[in-house]
């Protein structure tokens, strides 16, 4: 998109039905917060979602601390936090709203050539607090967002409430001219180039199992191994010495003076089992399930067969993974095969993928099932574990044996995680959309409800 | 002879001056290119090839820009779409005030940036996108049209209004409209209000059809309204018969849609395996009546009318034109007949064998069906069987393999080809209407197709015998029944005399016992009248068959007729029970049929 427009001849009209008003688009999400131009093709600007905080919360001189170069940092009284919940909608307004902000500014629009010091860019990664001043500095007197018409993504289950909310985030703290809120399932067709699909998002939200679910599966699977394995994140390793497989790690550790706090070592965790997900995880590709099979062995026994995937840990251990790194991932098909503790019960067996896009499917008109079955678009990071798509291929053939299943899962993975930011920003670019906008005049006219009214 | 007399006698002009003009093209053809040298031409020869060499290549100069560059600028729109004047900026091109603007599509967007920014809202009322802006048209109506036409028991005019918005809404997108339909009366909910108990109203569940159903009934309505249907324009007909709505049929039509979504893979493969099934029958159907066509249009085909050929059908007449030709040649001098033998018989010497002979080889017969074995068997030509001592060391089919190749020998045979199966339709149809309707009818009883599934020879010959068999029953029933009607009256007449002699002898009419007692004796009469019957049924047989000899004169097929006929009483246990004795022997026939 934005390599047409770079040409100095227009794209003719039947070509594109864009045209460009430099409107924003922002994508948050429980894990990261994408934002960037309308008409790009990937967000310009990706922050996690989770920030710091230094000091106490409540009173005035709390420090925060957003970004990817930031937050990973191990400071003394560091808290971690993140301003969503597990479902996608906003918690802490107040904080969400900063950090939107910080990933607005930072890298769109008060992007400060003059003065690199201040930008946010070049910050010594010890004292990541600067962009706050950056942010207060840029405060009162204009508001950031003055040019920019905003749209933003939500939920499908976003509630009124925070829907007003988010308008007048828009309209009274950043003074957008125009704003407009975007089911995110909706982007994620339109992303796929789909005016109705079947929308399946395995992101960090909403279901048990999306998401963060592998992480706690692959957490139960460390610690019910015998001998467990180590979680070690990378900030307590200062050194390591290479191992044998399975030998137990021989590595000098870190030592902090003042004490870590938890929820930055459960990020750092989670940044290695991120890595051990992206690595090692896969996903049995049927068909069939991971605990059928044909001929009297199931397809466990025939996978534990094939060749492992090393795996070395921040301090050096390492192990090859064979058949576990299949069993991980089999909860989220089959819920009796999810590894289970007494904290983390397996999910019901009406949560599983199958089950739920069976649920959706029986919720709609039977008339535009066979379209949906026709049109399923993938998204979401989780979907990008290996056999993925095959597996679901292969289930929704089985459910659906009559009608013809597509599936439509771009390669690109930028593509498959940032797919509801990308469907907003081919909406925000189109030249028949710029009638839908929410006015400021119409905010002032009708107050927050209008939101209610016209984004639906 | 000069060359002007060749030219005069091929109408050539008398002179080469026309010539001139292709020899002068020639030497402008030779001349030398431009930028080519004359010894590397020389090289070339007389015949250069037609590439053109040029010494330099022109390579593409720079472009000349005649115009500065366009400058782009950040400009200001409205969308007339819009009722609120929201300002956008978008890039466009920076267009001089001096010249007239030129409307390009990528510049109706807005057109000059001078007058824009004075008025922006003029200035973009031709904003490219605003012409998407469509909404669907939906049935209006006021209070009072809603209170005479559009009245439903189910229905309040409140929530016929949502309705009608929400179509307008969501663009009669039935799916989103039956989704975001909630529809909460105003009056309910002021009485949930102030009713303090937890009594809740249970909304009403509309399904898509319900929802159709009422609006499609109130577009047709208020079309009827607007216009009376004999008034419609054609395109406004066919938009008030698009609004008919059965919600009843579209019911059953998605139970039947989910039914087929919801189809199991077993299911889904036997209705596979059936599809190819049938795909499977009819083609082998279509391949066979193609064949069978191509067959009919092969007999069918003209056969040879001519009046001469003809005449030399039968072997008579090949003799009789042999004759002639031996006698014609005779005449002759020269002993052409050779060269003629040769070129009539095909593959044989014309050495072997006496003229007559070699020219009466069956090739050209079409009448004989075991001719064209007999001609493979044949080393020269094919010869009658028997007809030929030169072939008497053939080796002579046993009588099984004859039936097995199904070598048949006829005395006589008719000219043309013909199938069995048409000969049986023959046999049946052959008689009167009502006489082929009865044959048809015993057919139909012993469940005897009346086309055969198999005619082979023996089959065929099966049936011919079953249907001289059925027709001889049936004229054995019409005699019965004569004779029966005769008996009956001659009885009546009978009783009527004996009465009358009882009269005459003055004695009393006898009473209701002896009524009883000649019926009882009838009864006995009858069974031995059947018997009776039996005797002179065989003797009106044999009057037939002294018919049949006589009339046909020993006929050969009248005598197989007369031999079947005269085997029956012999070999059935009589006439009485001839019926079911045929049923027996038309089953064996049909068994055989089937076999």
């Amino acid at each position: 998109m934005s390599g047409v427009q770079s040409s100095s001849v227009p794209p003719g009209a039947q070509e594109y039905g864009g045209d460009e008003i430099s409107a924003l688009v922002l994508d948050p999400g429980y894990s990261s917060v994408r934002a960037g131009f309308a008409g790009e093709d990937v967000p310009k600007s990706v922050v996690p979602s989770h920030y710091g905080t230094i000091g106490p919360l409540d009173s005035p001189e709390v420090k925060y601390i957003f970004g990817d170069n930031s937050i990973h940092t191990p400071l003394p009284n560091l808290h971690i936090h993140n301003p969503m919940s597990k479902d996608g909608t906003v918690e802490d307004w107040d904080t969400a709203t900063k950090l939107w902000e910080y990933a607005i500014t930072s890298r769109l629009t008060n992007f400060k050539a003059s003065n690199p010091a201040m930008n946010g860019l070049n910050d010594p990664p010890e004292n990541g607090g600067n962009v706050e001043a950056d942010i207060e500095a840029s405060g009162e007197g204009e508001k950031p967002l003055e040019d920019n018409p905003l749209l933003m993504t939500e939920t499908g289950w976003n509630s009124g409430k925070s829907r007003e909310r988010s308008i007048e985030v828009a309209m009274e703290n950043w003074g957008c001219p125009a704003f407009w809120l975007a089911r995110n399932g909706v982007c994620v067709a339109f992303a796929g180039g789909k005016a109705s699909a079947l929308v399946v998002d395995v992101g960090v939200m909403r279901s048990p199992l999306a998401g963060n679910f592998i992480s706690q599966q692959l957490r139960i699977l460390f610690s019910t191994s015998n001998p467990q394995i180590p979680l070690i994140p990378h900030y307590l390793v200062a050194s390591k010495t290479p191992v044998d497989a399975g030998a137990p790690a021989v590595a000098t550790y870190r030592q902090f003076d003042t004490s870590i706090h938890d929820s930055f070592r459960r990020l750092e965790e989670e940044r290695v089992l991120q890595e051990f997900k992206e690595s090692v995880v896969q996903v049995w590709q049927g068909p069939g399930r991971l605990n059928s099979g044909q001929q009297g062995t199931t397809n466990e026994e025939v996978v534990k067969s094939w060749p492992g995937r090393p795996f070395e840990m921040p301090d050096g251990w390492n192990q090859v993974f064979g058949g576990e790194r299949f069993r991980v991932s089999e909860g989220m098909w089959d819920a009796k095969m999810a590894l289970t503790d007494p904290e983390n019960p397996a999910p019901p067996q009406s949560q599983t993928i199958p089950a739920l896009i069976q649920a959706s499917l029986a919720a709609v008109d039977v008339d535009i099932r066979p379209h949906l079955l026709a049109n399923v678009v993938i998204t979401g990071g989780t979907s990008l574990l290996y056999g993925f798509t095959d597996r679901l291929n292969s289930e929704l053939t089985q459910m659906f044996p009559g009608p013809r299943v597509r599936l439509s899962a771009p390669g690109n993975t930028a593509e498959r995680r940032f797919a509801s930011w990308i469907g907003g920003s081919i909406l925000g670019s189109l030249g028949a959309f710029h009638q839908m906008w929410v006015s400021k005049k119409e905010y002032e006219e009708h107050g927050a409800g209008i939101v209610e009214k016209r984004c639906k | 002879m000069t060359s002007a007399d060749v030219r005069d006698m091929l109408d050539l002009p008398q002179d080469g001056h026309p010539r001139a003009p292709p020899a002068k093209k020639q030497k402008t053809a030779e001349k030398r290119p431009e930028g080519i040298t004359r010894e590397l031409f020389a090289l070339l020869g007389e015949r250069a090839p037609p590439v053109a060499i040029s010494d330099h290549v022109k390579y593409k100069g720079r472009p000349k820009w005649t115009h500065k560059t366009q400058p782009w600028e950040m400009a200001p729109f409205t969308n007339p779409a819009r009722t609120d004047g929201l300002v956008l900026h978008h890039w466009q091109k920076k267009i001089d005030p001096k010249p007239a603007p030129v409307a390009t599509p990528a510049e109706t967007s807005g057109s000059s940036g001078e007058n824009q920014e004075t008025n922006p809202s003029n200035a973009s009322s031709s904003y490219y996108f605003a012409k998407y802006n469509v909404t669907v048209t939906v049935p209006e109506y006021t209070d009072s049209e809603y209170e005479t036409y559009l009245q439903h028991e189910d229905w309040t005019k409140e929530e016929t209004d949502y309705l009608i918005d929400l179509c307008k809404e969501y663009g009669l997108r039935w799916v989103v409209i039956v989704d975001r339909y909630d529809f909460q009366s105003s009056s309910k909910v002021e009485q949930v209000d102030e009713a303090t108990t937890a009594l809740v109203t249970e909304p009403k569940v509309r399904t898509m059809e319900v929802l159709k159903a009422r609006y499609y009934g109130i577009a047709r309505k208020m079309m009827e309204v607007k216009t009376p249907v004999p008034s419609m324009a054609k395109a406004e007909f066919e938009l008030y018969e698009k609004t008919k709505f059965n919600a009843s049929q579209e019911a059953t039509r998605k139970d039947m849609a989910k039914a087929l979504l919801s189809r199991s893979t077993s299911d889904l493969q036997e209705e596979e395996i059936l599809l190819t099934e049938i795909r499977r029958i009819l083609n082998t159907q279509d391949k066979l009546l193609e064949e069978r066509k191509e067959l009919y249009a092969r007999l069918e085909s003209p056969q040879n009318t001519g009046a001469h050929s003809r005449m030399y059908d039968t072997s008579q007449g090949l003799n009789q034109l042999i004759q002639i030709l031996v006698a014609s040649d005779k005449g002759k001098k020269r002993r052409s007949i050779v060269g003629l033998n040769g070129s009539i018989d095909m593959g044989s010497s014309p050495a072997i064998g006496s003229s007559g002979q070699n020219i009466s080889v069956g090739s050209y017969m079409r009448d004989g069906k075991d001719t064209p074995r007999d001609s493979v068997g044949g080393p020269s030509g094919s010869v009658k069987k028997g007809s030929a001592p030169a072939h008497s060391e053939r080796r002579k089919l046993t009588a099984q393999e004859e039936r097995i190749y199904g070598v048949t020998h006829h005395d006589r045979l008719t000219s043309g080809v013909q199938f069995r199966n048409d000969r049986v339709l023959k046999l049946v149809q052959a008689k009167s209407n009502i006489q082929a309707q009865r044959v048809q009818s015993a057919l139909a009883q012993l469940e005897i197709p009346a086309k055969l599934v198999m005619p082979t020879a023996r089959v065929c010959a099966e049936y011919e015998r079953l249907v001289q068999n059925i027709h001889i029953l049936l004229d054995i029933r019409k005699v019965y029944e004569k004779i029966e009607s005769e008996i009956k009256v001659l009885q009546a007449q009978k009783e009527e005399r004996e009465r009358r002699e009882r009269l005459e002898r003055g004695e009393p009419e006898p009473e209701t016992e002896e009524n009883t007692k000649v019926d009882t004796a009838m009864d006995v009469d009858g069974a031995e009248g059947g018997r009776t019957i039996t005797g002179q049924v065989k003797e009106v047989k044999e009057e037939k068959e002294e018919e049949a000899n006589t009339g046909i004169g020993g006929g050969d097929a009248a005598g197989s007729l007369s031999a079947t006929a005269s085997a029956r009483p012999s070999s059935g246990g009589g006439h009485k029970r001839s019926a079911s004795v045929m049923s027996a022997v038309s089953e064996k026939s049909s068994k055989r049929q089937k076999k």
